[in-house]
């Protein structure tokens, strides 16, 4: 009876702590969305009553318009070019062995680790030597630099089921390396390509201190709102926040859905 | 002599682990059968790749139909080849993946789809042209994996073990249609296989490989009956290798004396008094009794292979013999283990082997 | 088509090489060429390059406002001496090993429910809530948490309702911890969700049967083995805090200032961009130094097991 107990009770302490943890995570989400409809100037309770105002006030300030362009712009940039790089990186590493594999590799994999403030000083340093500071291009490639390595992951997870024997069947039948790669390949990794481009928009859409560091006036939606946050409270924030919420989690949830990765699932080696 | 249309010289493959295949020559005729067979590891579907131009060898040379192969990459071979794991392509339909070659090609859509309907019409999988390859039976894909290698009209028709992931019903039924392919389609067929009942039954001729050589080439009743050497009377496995010393020959046979006994045997070739006289007396051409003239033995065991058993009888002296029975004859001589009995054969069936070097 | 390749992978194992010569018509190196270099090329010009420079720029001179070439150590001397340097850095490893060790402390005990309890639906799902948070607007949240934690904000606006003083939530350790939990958590439970998704369960249910109470179970069983995804999850941590900037910028109002900060306020203050850089290059060389004592710490039995074979 004891042990019956105490099995449920265990099992009600872990639910308990498990809802708390999402609690924490969902807490500061929903506070954001909650208070971009508040008619209120400070976000406090109690509500100061359902309101559309602050919403329409991103719609008229030109700031924010073009900031919200200006990241969409980065991000598609970097989704296409990232998804395009991480696969070229992912298939080298599937195929090829070379002597200078690891440090290839590493060079596309690291970007992500390193501290973004001290990258985003590395880059405003070096690039702005060579003429490249305070572009839109140079905020996407330096976005590219990051992403990249994502896009490598995803697409190289989808490699390992790649079964051993197609690409060399294709040449057998007559398919070039090229050909192999174009016909058999890529249409094999398509669910992780379209994976890989929404991730790295999202990996993109949700940066700001490069973006902040390399993009001179030219502001990205993340960095529009850091500037925001900077100054005065500002109500506008929590509807700007809503949009950006709205848009990476789509963005994150659309690449969840093509990467087929899921905990105590093993990829089966003969893929699908 | 023809030219062979398939020539392999002194064809080599290292790898930096291991020597794969080591300086073989094999000459394959046009329209032949021919299956290579051995055990795992002994160089035979490297073989095949090397031939498919999907490895490169690290010495000698291929020729197909008289042209070196030296520098062709195995997208301009056009020598498909049947994979164990099949290879097919899971993101195309079946109509599609018997296309892929044709589309290799820059084949127009509507041509290459005409042929690639003729293809699966041909090997009864019309009605299955729009489905996906997970939609299909393991017996089913196989025939897509066929159809699709034979799509583009090829010379030569490779098979890496295609028939290892199919039960042994579907396996029958695939040979049968091999055979019919190979019989309508009149090319060159190249069959790797561990499975001695497939080569038996499909092969014109059959090569045993070992260790990266080739041990023999020949039909399979020769290459049953007359091994080359102990490795392939051991690897036919229902042969049973006497190991002894010739003594003298009258009437075109030679005395050999082995551990267990005096013996008759062949003399397919002059072996001097005092030289190594191995030879090999299969299972099947042994007879039983329970007394008279014979090798005396002890019954081990018995073991069903097929609808016969085999009898696995232990002589004085040490030596074990493998016997091919049929039910009804276990029965009348009520062989159980325990049991003594007599071993005897005609002394025409037995094969002397070769010495090392002395090739037939 | 001519140039193309023609090995297969077991055959490339051993012998392709850009350095060797190309035995087979064509060249084979032409599509992992067409392939490899512009990956190449970016990752060198906007990711390998910058960081080589900001460690020249720690050697060069900062004149009448203008960076210049030059090949001094002064600015390493300057920075490593400082009071203010030495207090950012024992202040920030102080605040990321504490975020560390909550990451860990918590983090596990919700991904063993996650993966042990959780039915594969809600598992999926659970995966699914923490992905999203690692990709996708961390500034907004921090953000949200000072509306929630700041002097009139809502859990002081709550606490009145029910009669209690307004706490000072905001502006102190709390809410740094606060802000970089938000960072931290969804990674380090997602890692060790992954990882105890793949430990045996055979070898869980074994222990079990042989009369091993649960918690021995974690004890004996699950901690040893996974130990890497431990280091990883506490590496993982520790670098994120360590070079986090939103969270003490927003939570503490840079008070006391972690050394990200004070990367931040050099450049800002005067261009010191050698100053700057010093203490950037430093910070990567700690946080090399400490992924390599977790790469060390995870590999600890794992290596014993490997020799003992």
């Amino acid at each position: 009876m004891n042990r019956v107990l105490a099995t449920r009770l265990s099992r009600l302490a872990q639910y308990g702590f498990l809802s708390l943890l999402f609690g924490f995570i969902a807490t500061p989400m929903l506070v954001i969305v909650v208070f971009s409809f508040d008619a209120n100037r400070f976000p406090t309770i109690p509500w100061g009553g359902f309101s559309l105002q602050w919403h329409r006030a991103i719609l008229d300030d030109p700031m924010i318009r073009n900031a919200f362009l200006n990241s969409m712009l980065v991000g598609l940039g970097t989704a296409v070019l990232s998804t395009v790089l991480g696969f070229a990186a992912a298939y080298i590493d599937f195929r090829y062995r070379f002597r200078l594999k690891l440090p290839f590799v590493l060079l596309v994999a690291v970007p992500p680790a390193v501290p973004a403030t001290i990258l985003g000083m590395a880059m405003l340093a070096f690039l702005s030597r060579i003429g490249l500071f305070g572009r839109l291009e140079t905020v996407m490639a330096c976005h590219v630099a990051i992403a990249t390595s994502f896009a490598m992951a995803i697409i190289r997870l989808r490699l390992n089921d790649l079964s051993r024997d197609l690409e060399p069947a294709a040449w057998n039948l007559g398919a070039s390396p090229a050909a192999a790669l174009i016909h058999v390949v890529l249409p094999f990794c398509k669910p992780a390509l379209v994976a890989s481009f929404f991730l790295s928009a999202a990996v993109s859409f949700d940066e700001f201190l490069i973006a902040w560091f390399v993009g001179g006036v030219h502001e990205t939606l993340p960095v529009r709102i850091l500037n925001l946050l900077q100054g005065q409270v500002n109500p506008k924030i929590n509807a700007i926040g809503t949009v950006v919420l709205v848009i990476s989690v789509a963005l994150v949830l659309i690449a969840q859905r093509f990467t087929g990765v899921r905990a105590g699932r093993r990829p089966t080696p003969e893929g699908e | 002599m023809k030219t062979p249309f398939i020539a392999l010289d002194q064809l080599d493959k290292r790898y930096p682990d291991h020597h794969a295949v080591k300086s073989i020559d094999l000459d394959i005729d046009a329209g032949e059968f021919i299956a290579i067979m051995g055990p795992s590891g002994c160089g035979k579907s490297t073989t095949l790749r090397l031939i498919a131009g999907l490895d490169e060898p690290t010495g000698g040379e291929i020729r197909i139909g008289g042209d070196s192969m030296r520098g062709v990459p195995a997208f301009q071979r056009n020598t498909p080849m049947v994979w164990q794991s099949l290879a097919l392509f899971p993101f195309l339909t079946v109509a599609e993946n018997v296309a892929f070659p044709l589309r290799m090609q820059k084949v127009g859509a509507a041509e290459r789809r005409k042929r690639a309907l003729e293809w699966l019409d041909r090997l009864g999988l019309a009605s299955m042209a729009e489905r996906n390859i997970a939609q299909l039976s393991g017996g089913q894909r196989q025939r897509v994996a066929i159809a699709r290698a034979l799509v583009t009209e090829p010379s030569v028709l490779l098979l890496d073990e295609p028939l290892s992931a199919l039960d042994a019903h579907l396996r029958v039924r695939m040979q049968t249609e091999l055979s019919r392919l190979h019989r309508e389609l009149g090319i060159t067929f190249v069959y790797v296989t561990h499975a001695q009942s497939e080569a038996f039954a499909l092969a014109d001729r059959i090569v045993i490989m070992s260790e990266g050589h080739i041990q023999q080439v020949g039909r399979p009743q020769d290459v049953y009956r007359a091994p080359a050497n102990a490795f392939v009377a051991e690897f036919m496995g229902m042969n049973n290798l006497v190991r002894g010393e010739v003594r003298g020959s009258r009437d075109g046979l030679l005395d050999i004396t082995g551990a267990v006994g005096d013996f008759r045997v062949p003399a397919t070739a002059a072996r001097p008094q005092g030289s190594r006289g191995d030879f090999v007396i299969a299972a099947d051409r042994i007879a039983l009794a329970a007394d008279g003239e014979g090798l005396p033995g002890t019954v081990l065991g018995l073991e069903f292979v097929g609808s016969t058993q085999t009898v696995f009888v232990e002589i004085e002296g040490g030596a074990e013999f493998r016997v091919q029975k049929q039910q009804h004859e276990i029965e009348a001589l009520n062989l159980v283990p325990g049991r003594k009995v007599k071993l005897s054969w005609n002394p025409e069936h037995a094969w002397l082997l070769p010495l090392p070097g002395q090739m037939h | 088509m001519t140039a193309a390749s023609v090995t297969t992978r077991a055959g490339a194992l051993g012998r392709w090489s850009w350095l060797r010569r190309p035995r087979m018509a064509g060249s084979p190196a032409v599509l992992p060429s067409m392939l490899g270099l512009p990956v190449l090329i970016w990752q060198a010009v906007f990711f390998a390059a910058p960081l080589v420079f900001l460690v020249v720029v720690t050697f060069w001179q900062v004149k009448a406002f203008r960076l210049e070439p030059a090949f001094v150590l002064d600015n390493w001397s300057r920075i490593l001496f400082s009071a203010t340097f030495q207090r950012a850095l024992a202040h920030t490893f102080a605040v990321a090993g504490t975020t560390t060790v909550l990451a860990v402390a918590i983090a596990f005990p919700a991904a063993y429910t996650i993966a042990f309890r959780l039915s594969p639906r809600l598992r999926d799902l659970a995966v699914a809530a923490l992905v999203v948070p690692v990709f996708s607007s961390y500034m907004l949240r921090i953000y949200a948490w000072q509306i929630v934690l700041s002097p009139e904000g809502i859990t002081n606006a709550l606490l009145g309702g029910i009669g209690i003083d307004p706490l000072p939530l905001l502006g102190g350790a709390f809410s740094l911890q606060v802000g970089l939990l938000t960072l931290t958590l969804p990674i380090a439970v997602l890692i060790l969700v992954f990882a105890m998704a793949g430990i045996d369960r055979t070898l869980v249910e074994a222990a079990e049967n042989l009369g091993c109470r649960r918690a021995r179970v974690v004890a004996h069983v699950i901690v040893p083995s996974l130990r890497p995804a431990i280091a990883l999850t506490a590496t993982t941590s520790f670098l994120l805090a360590f070079g986090d900037y939103i969270s003490p910028l927003f939570m503490t109002g840079s008070k006391p200032p972690t050394l990200s900060i004070l990367i931040v306020d050099t450049v800002k203050s005067g261009s010191q961009w050698p100053r700057a850089s010093v203490i950037g290059v430093s910070m990567l060389v700690m946080l090399a130094l400490v992924l390599g004592l977790g790469q060390s710490l995870s590999r600890g039995r794992a290596a014993r097991r490997e020799a003992a074979r």
